[in-house]
């Protein structure tokens, strides 16, 4: 099983590296796939965004432009709120947070679906 | 009537608080979900990008293939202060992560080198066609 788990974290890193919300694909491998609870499954997807993101943040920093001061504006207003978001999802029960979850999902399925539509539609006019 | 005008310290005031209130709740949603914020942060700087686009000023015009760069950095240390947070409490398995490093790290390079290479848009309708389908299952399951 340790080699699917092994396979399936790489392609998933792959797609986020190239910027495809890897997070959900993560914790839904985890949950559907490994029965992990909701709670465990979003902890082992925080620690496997930061190395995916890091390696793939070097290639980005040699051929992007970063904002930094607003990059920096964003994450000290990120990190209070990040810390209340942890102790949200940690006072919740799992069910609550599965469901949660699921909801940002479809949000993001159909900003993803409907938003690729009106863009394409506001290109051609 | 008088029209309503802008000075430019004005501007950069409301820039510093739409930039903190976005910080803000991509920083929650991070916490809350552990993951997430990187998403609404390319959404909405993908609106500005549109915005610029058009003609409209705005202070950080930036142009689409830096919009996840800008998302990312923004994400990585609000991410390590979540994940933290998640290890103090105990939901943090590290052991069982250690197997799936190295497949993080190499696969994070290869999709950061592919990003400039591949047409992703079928990519991307089919990765928001799987989120809806399971999320909707995860409403009903959960």
């Amino acid at each position: 099983m340790i080699w699917i788990d092994v396979i399936a974290t790489f392609i998933v890193a792959t797609l986020a590296g190239m910027g495809i919300g890897s997070g959900g694909l993560m914790v839904l491998y985890l949950t559907f796939v490994r029965n992990a609870p909701q709670l465990a499954a979003q902890g082992f997807n925080l620690l496997f965004f930061l190395f995916a993101s890091a390696s793939s943040m070097i290639v980005h920093l040699l051929r992007r432009k970063i904002f930094w001061l607003a990059v920096l504006i964003m994450i000290l207003a990120g990190l209070p709120a990040a810390y209340l978001g942890t102790r949200c999802a940690l006072w919740l029960p799992d069910g609550w947070m599965t469901r949660l979850f699921g909801l940002f999902l479809v949000i993001v399925g159909l900003v993803g679906v409907f938003g690729k539509k009106r863009a394409e539609k506001s290109q051609k006019t | 009537m008088q029209r309503l005008t802008t000075t430019p310290r004005h501007r950069a005031s409301a820039d510093v608080l739409f930039l903190a209130l976005l910080g803000s709740l991509a920083g929650f949603i991070n916490g809350l979900l552990g993951t997430g914020g990187g998403i609404l942060l390319v959404l909405l700087f993908s609106r500005s990008a549109e915005r610029a686009k058009h003609g409209k000023s705005i202070s950080f015009p930036m142009a689409r293939r830096d919009i996840y760069a800008n998302a990312l950095s923004v994400m990585l240390p609000i991410s390590v202060f979540s994940a933290t947070q998640y290890a103090r409490a105990g939901a943090l398995d590290l052991k069982a992560f250690s197997p799936m490093l190295l497949p993080s790290l190499l696969g994070g390079v290869l999709g950061g080198i592919l990003l400039d290479r591949l047409k992703l848009s079928w990519l991307r309708t089919l990765f928001s066609l799987l989120v809806l389908i399971s999320g909707a299952l995860m409403l009903v399951r959960g």
